[in-house]
This record gives C-alpha cells, structure tokens and sequence, in this order.
C-alpha cells in the first residue's frame, strides 16, 4: 500500500485499488459557510490600496483591498464569487475593528 | 490527521516574485557560509601543513561518521564583528554522529589567529556547552587555541557569561553524567589548559599537543629556567608522568580513530518518551517556501502553508481554529515525533494570547514539543485593546511560556519586533534552539517606526542648540539612522552576535528542527508548577 496526500493506492488480489480519503470534517467545512456579503476590517487600520470597484465581478479568493495595521500589510480577500455592490473606504482611510470594507450583491441577486 | 490544504498558487507573478527574491538571499547566505568555512589565506593553510595538521574541517570529517548529516551551529557568528577577520568566531562548533551515538563537537579553528578566543569566540563556546546541558549531548572537544586575544582580554575574561563559564559548564557536564572526550591537537595554555583537563577521557597528539599553566616564554621569564615545550606538557609528559592526560597518540588521524573508539564505549542515549508514528516527508515541497514567503517584511502570509511543507505528511490537526484567528495551535508530526505548533498569523489580540496560554498547558500536561514559527509584529495596541486586557492576557502566555519544561523549538520566518518577539519564545525564554531565515529582521520596534522616532529626538536636540534643519538635512539623518537600524536588525547581525544558533535555508527547516528535536529527547522532561497567572 501506498498513501500520498489524501490517495491510497492498494495492491492486493492482483489489482491495483485507488481509494481517495474524505474527511467528513473537512466537507462540513467546505459545505457550510461560503462566506458573508461583506468583509469586514479584522483590526484597526488604514487603506493602503482599494484593488475592486463597484459593479466588478469577482471569483472567491480575488484580492479586493491592501490594509496596513501595526506593520503589517494584510490583502482582504473576496469570500465567495459575486459582484461588488459597494467599496466603503478609500485609499489613506483609517477605520475601526469589524468597520465593512467591500459588500458584494446579496447571492439571489447575481 | 489531515492533510492542509494549500492555496499557494505555483504558477503567479507573485509566486515567481517571491521566489526569484528568496533564491538570492539563499544564494547569498550559502556564499558567506562557504567563505568562512572555507576561504583562507595560503599562508596559514601552509603553515598548518608544515606543523603537521589538519584544517578544521577536516578533522570534523575525519570525526564523524560518513555519510551523516552535521548539524553546524553559528555558522555566520561574528560576521559582522572584527571587521570580518574571525570567521564563525574562530571556533566550529555542531551536532553530529560518532559511531552512531549523537555527539556535540567544539573544535577550534587555528586556521585564524592561531584559535585565539575573542569576546563572541567565548560566548559561541559558552553556548555550545548549555546546549550540551540542557540537551545531555556528549561533547568532543578538538583543543587547538593560543588562547585569549589579548587586546580585548577585558571583553572576555571574568563576567559570569564569560571564559570561567566554560569551565563552570564542564565541571557542570560531568556532575549530570554527560561524557566529555577533548583531543589536543595544539598548545593548550593557561585557562585554556583545563579544556582538556576537565574532561572524562583527554587524549594528546605527540609532537603537537601541548597542556600547560605557563608556556615555555613565560616559564623562561618567571623563573628563568629553560624548557622546551615537550619536555614542559608534551603528551609524553601528561601521558606517562603527570596523568594530566589518558593518552598519547602519533599523529591527528590516530588520534581522531581512538576519540571515535572512545565514544563506541558509551551507552546510546535514551529518548525520552513522547507519542510516535512512522515518519512521513510532507505532502508539499519545502522548496515551495521561496515563493510563499514574501519579498517585504510587512506583507502578510499564511503560516499554514509554512507548516504544510515542514512537518509530516503536510498533516495538521488545527486547536480551536476559529478563536484567536492572528495565532496558528495544533498538533503535527515531525519525523513520526507528535509536535505542537504556534505560529503567528498577524497581532496578537487577547484572544489569540489566550489561546496560545490554553494550547501551552495543554502540550505541558501530554508531554507534547513545541514548535514556535515567529513572525510577530507584536501585541495589539490601542485604548480598546488596553481597557480589554492585552497585557495581562500576553503576561499569561509568557508565564506559562517561561516555566515550560518540554523541549521548545524556535524559528524566526520573517519578524521579530517587540513583546511579541518574548511571547512567542525569543533567546531570552530557553528555546533549545532557535534558527532563524535570513530574510528575517529583529529589533524592539519597526524600522520606520524606530526610524521617525530618533529622528524627531535628534532634530529637537539641535534646534535647542538653536541650529535649523532643512528638510534635506533631516532626511539624511533619518536615512543614516535607518541605515544602521535597518544593519542591526538583519538576520546577519542577530547571527553574527550569537542571538541564534544559525542561520538556515528555507527548505532545510525541516531536517533542522528533526535534528533539534531528536537531540532535545535526550533530556527527560517534566510537567513544571506554574507561575501565578492575572486572570
């Protein structure tokens, strides 16, 4: 038997099986939350660069704004595919914890 | 346990951007190593030649098993000290095989200024002996030092961390049951005279070994009586009539076959006990590291994808994954060692100090490892963030942090600044060990903040003295002061000063931190009462 990542080949009985190993807490965590309409500040900050405008289509994991807190540059990602329904700051804003920063269309309306 | 699941894309611009960066700074820190390890004027190699003795390295070589990795320590120490001059402080000192038990070597390089001890000579040796405490690893000193550099004799002699250090360690050494075997390949003098002296087993090279108090020169001027340096502490001499030595041998080869011999006789160590499985290489490339950390200390990345290309399999088990999102707990296996891993994914919160404090306890009662992957900015600051508590929820995790007895490993990826850098097991919190990637920089706060800062204080104190500064002015200023805050904060300098054990290539992480565990087992551990936590 061979296992690489998430694949175990098996020989036996003078074949060659390939099992693929699902976790059910990994698909629970794929099935659930595909992400909210808006993301939101993780901590107190300012913007460095605004990367999405309103009405641009986005596909999960796209980068939509560069912000700088306490040294770090952080890249707010999309949190799902959809279509940018409004930017709240612009580039040199400060902001609060939890302040939104990029909403996308509600899932029924795209 | 599962297999995490990365989201580095291979094929970006951001990736190959990354990597191109990270390839140079590998290529630059394995050209500095090559040259101190290496780069001699000719004059010293023939020396050596003509007095019948090998290069340090090849000692080592000789020492060793073939075929087995080396663990070098402190490569780069003193790189950015003494103008270059003594190359890893003039002393190699690692982590190696002899005769398949696992031995800590100190050797002497006479290759530079004869092996004299400078100030940071001193401290890289003081350090190679804790390790062997802390980590009960057999020591083999290859002895071959002029001594003390003289002309800063101040900056290494009395202070507690200092040359009696040494000496304090091996007495230390013996009292724990830890075997010490010193092979003296040169004249060994004053101070230097009980390296070989303290240990269990000293053998001695004829015609080059010496072990004496006062060198012939100094004998001559005291006393006035005449000696030559055989006659006074040959091998012959401590061999045969003092018994200040075990042995006598011809030549350095025979000398090196008999040390091997001796360490053939000790007992193999035994590990201490912690969960194992069968060890698996992880699911992800290590190379992949050069495209996933990036080319600026300030941007951000996952350090999920670090572990993922570390540890067994890419396997990671992830400890309360939604509380304390800035800080990365969980369980993985190192070479089929069970780990815990705390790795930083932004600023600590109070949240996130909790969780670590929870997950530190929690290793300490099931005798589980820790693995510390730094990249810490520091702790959340802020009214909001004070009126929560954020410094007595970091007082936590440093208490606990601190009086952790199971081994603590350490590697610093990209930032180290302020409290953050204490938290999450700096020098100063006992890591067994602590490794750092030469892109990382380490200074009690940011360059740019630090920067502005003295700045300001250096242009308020020339207008009192009524002088006005032009903008320019003031920018070369900061500039020069950026400049120097920007060199001290380097992972060369950290190295070159001893704030580390070495600096290491991404993709060796893993072998790295299995040697560092496999030895750390050799000490038994115990759960530790804690200090008083401020609930």
């Amino acid at each position: 038997m061979a296992v690489k990542g998430e694949t175990a080949y098996i020989r036996a009985f003078g074949r060659t099986f390939t099992l693929h190993i699902v976790n059910p807490v990994e698909q629970a965590a794929q099935e659930t939350g595909t992400g909210s309409d808006t993301a939101r500040a993780p901590m107190p900050g300012m913007v460095v660069e605004i990367l999405v405008s309103e009405g641009e289509t986005l596909t999960k994991g796209q980068p939509m704004i560069t912000i700088e807190s306490m040294k770090i540059l952080t890249v707010i990602i999309s949190p799902r595919d959809g279509e940018v329904s409004m930017v709240h700051l612009k580039s040199g804003d400060t902001f609060d914890k939890n302040a939104s920063l990029v909403t996308l269309k509600k899932e029924e309306e795209t | 346990m599962r297999c995490i699941k990365s989201n580095v894309d291979t094929q970006s611009v951001e990736f190959r951007t990354f990597e191109k960066h990270n390839k140079k700074l590998m290529a630059t820190l394995h050209a500095r190593q090559q040259k101190v390890r290496f780069d001699r004027p000719q004059r010293d190699i023939k020396r050596l030649r003509r007095q019948k003795k090998l290069l340090v390295r090849e000692r080592i070589d000789l020492l060793l098993d073939p075929g087995t990795p080396f663990l070098e320590l402190s490569t780069l120490a003193a790189n950015t000290a003494y103008e270059g001059t003594v190359p890893s402080a003039g002393v190699v000192s690692g982590i190696g095989i002899v005769n398949g038990r696992e031995v800590l070597v100190m050797a002497s390089d006479s290759s530079i200024k004869g092996g004299a001890w400078y100030p940071l000579t001193v401290k890289k040796m003081v350090r190679t002996l804790d390790i062997a405490i802390e980590n009960h690893l057999p020591m083999i000193h290859l002895v071959d030092a002029a001594g003390a550099f003289l002309p800063l004799q101040s900056g290494l002699f009395p202070d507690r961390y200092m040359a009696g250090r040494m000496f304090r360690n091996q007495c230390v050494l013996s009292a724990m049951g830890v075997k010490q075997v010193a092979l003296v390949l040169g004249h060994s003098t004053a101070g230097g005279a009980y390296v070989p002296t303290l240990c269990d087993y000293s053998v001695m090279v004829r015609g080059t070994g010496g072990v004496f108090l006062g060198g012939p020169p100094l004998v001559k001027a005291a006393t006035g009586e005449e000696v030559s340096a055989d006659e006074l502490g040959g091998a012959d001499v401590h061999g045969s009539i003092s018994g200040t030595a075990d042995y006598a041998v011809n030549s350095e080869q025979e000398g090196l076959a008999l040390v091997r011999e001796i360490v053939g006789t000790f007992p193999r160590e035994i590990k201490a006990a912690v969960e194992r499985r069968e060890s698996e290489e992880p699911y992800y490339d290590p190379r992949e590291l050069y495209g996933i950390i990036p080319d600026d200390v300030k941007k951000q990345f996952d350090m999920r994808e670090v572990i993922a290309r570390i540890f067994d399999g890419s396997r990671f088990h992830e400890f309360k994954p939604g509380y304390g999102t800035t800080v990365i707990c969980g369980f993985a296996f190192l070479y089929g060692w069970k780990v815990g891993i705390i790795g930083n994914n932004g600023v600590l919160f109070s949240d996130s100090a909790q969780k670590c404090t929870q997950f530190m306890q929690l290793c300490n009662r099931d005798r589980i490892p820790l693995v510390f992957l730094q990249n810490i900015t520091g702790f959340m600051i802020g009214k909001s963030y004070e009126h929560g508590g954020i410094t007595k929820d970091g007082s936590k995790m440093l208490m606990v942090q601190a009086n952790l007895d199971i081994p603590k490993l350490t590697i610093m990826t990209n930032g180290s600044f302020g409290a953050g850098n204490y938290a999450m097991c700096g020098r100063a919190f006992d890591a067994r060990f602590l490794f750092t990637w030469p892109n990382s920089q380490i200074s009690v706060m940011g360059m740019e903040q630090a920067a502005k800062t003295l700045t300001q204080i250096r242009i308020k104190a020339l207008q009192r003295q009524g002088k006005s500064l032009q903008d320019e002015e003031a920018q070369k200023i900061h500039d020069s002061i950026a400049q120097d805050y920007m060199e001290k904060s380097s992972a060369y300098y950290s190295t070159s000063e001893l704030w580390d054990d070495g600096i290491i290539d991404l993709a060796d992480t893993r072998k790295v931190l299995g040697i560092s565990l496999s030895v750390a087992l050799n000490r038994e551990f115990t759960e530790t009462p804690n200090g008083v936590l401020r609930i």
